[in-house]
């Protein structure tokens, strides 16, 4: 038995001295799991806070969702198991405490690989997501385009109707008494339309999701912004995972001088126990003045 | 071979039978010239071209309001929109000449630059 744990505790030190090396090569070890999104372009209408749902809901699609769902259950059953370990450890002793110390340095390795998986998997879900926005962002900028070689058309469109507006009442007059001729069909279809039309957007002026926007200083936010300001959430949060992958690290060196320490322990264990000290013998020099003193 | 005859004439047939759509800048400009050619056509009597150009009043002022409640111009034809919409004067001469309190024949004149006084001195030459 004692052999055993002695075996597997020499092989736990290394694992655990290593793993800050085996933290970088994370990526590697990641499975093939992927998010292809299959949302089209045409999101790009919806409101900054339903854009963000509809990619989220196509993520919840994807098989990295359901990896990264699987892996968060796992992490959660780790830290459960590792937390009453970590509290029970005070009521065994001897061998059983040494077991129980093992168990919970392999727990910690084990936590910690599962973390690494989870934050190269939130990884790329960041980096999927920021190229969703990026191609957003180069269709709005396609779309901003276009609509300024349209808004010079609206611009003398709107300027032609509005000049015409203002005759339109006089000249409906003018043309009834001068002809003594009742309105064609199309005019008084027209009149009738024009003035619900009028009314409409009167209403539509009027209506207060009208004015809801995002703003900033109470400045109007452009759709390329919203999409800008959404890319940098993002990259926000891929930094912060940068930082988590930090953590990681130092938690790994902290389990590797565990690790350390419990092979210690182990040693002190097998040969240090009961107070044993080795046997000394007697040197020649100790008894020297037997024969320096000659009386 | 007879099937590509038979696709070919079933084509035609079909292109054949398909209206000419003008579109309703066209039909603006088709009434217009109409109305210009019988304000200047010597043939015709004073009373008939007046009587000509009240009817005449009547139409240009339903398709002015045709072209410019139309939302497909802007697509179909852009740059010959854009042209009319930046000659107002000339394009929608019902408007324009009720902006004005004219007639269409005295505002059309006027903006094309032919006064009384120029018509009274001009010759007829060959």
């Amino acid at each position: 038995m004692m052999k055993k744990v002695i075996k597997i505790s020499m092989a736990l030190s290394i694992l655990a001295a290593t793993s800050l090396t085996s933290l970088a090569s994370l990526p590697a070890m990641a499975n093939e799991t992927g998010w292809t999104p299959t949302i089209s372009e045409k999101i790009l209408i919806l409101p900054p806070k339903h854009l963000e749902t509809a990619i989220e809901q196509d993520f919840d699609r994807s098989p990295l969702a359901s990896e990264l769902g699987s892996i968060e259950q796992t992490i959660n059953s780790q830290v459960s198991f590792l937390s009453q370990l970590q509290s029970d450890l005070d009521l065994y002793e001897g061998e059983q405490q040494l077991e129980a110390r093992h168990q919970l340095i392999s727990g910690k390795r084990d936590y910690i690989q599962l973390m690494g998986e989870q934050i190269q998997l939130k990884k790329k879900r960041l980096e999927v997501k920021l190229a969703i926005y990026d191609k957003l962002l180069r269709k709005s900028k396609r779309s901003a385009y276009e609509n300024s070689q349209s808004a010079q058309f609206d611009e003398v469109h709107s300027a032609v109707a509005n000049r015409a507006a203002t005759v339109d009442s006089s000249l409906r007059d003018d043309l009834f008494t001068s002809t003594m001729m009742p309105e064609t069909k199309f005019a008084g279809a027209y009149a009738e339309n024009q003035s619900a039309i009028s009314q409409l957007v009167e209403a539509i002026e009027n209506h207060p999701s009208n004015h809801v926007g995002q703003s900033i200083d109470g400045e109007p936010v452009s759709r390329e912004e919203e999409l800008r300001l959404s890319m940098q959430d993002i990259q926000s949060e891929l930094a912060i995972l940068s930082m988590e992958e930090d953590v990681l690290g130092h938690m790994a060196k902290l389990v590797s001088l565990d690790a350390q320490a419990f092979a210690d322990d182990l040693n002190d264990f097998q040969y240090g126990m009961d107070g044993f000290e080795p046997k000394t013998y007697d040197s020649p020099a100790n008894n020297l003045q037997l024969f320096i003193n000659q009386s | 071979m007879k099937r590509l005859l038979a696709l070919s004439a079933t084509l035609f047939s079909i292109a054949a039978t398909m209206p000419a759509m003008a579109n309703s800048l066209d039909n603006l400009e088709r009434e217009r010239a109409i109305a210009i050619a019988k304000m200047l056509d010597g043939d015709i009597s004073v009373s008939q071209r007046s009587e000509y150009m009240m009817s005449s009043w009547r139409r240009l002022t339903d398709l002015e309001k045709i072209v410019i409640n139309d939302k497909s111009l802007k697509s179909s034809a852009p740059a010959a929109a854009l042209r009319a919409f930046n000659s107002y004067e000339l394009t929608f001469l019902s408007h324009a000449a009720a902006e004005n309190n004219q007639l269409i024949t005295q505002h059309w004149a006027e903006t094309v630059g032919l006064s009384t006084s120029d018509l009274l001195v001009s010759r007829v030459g060959r």
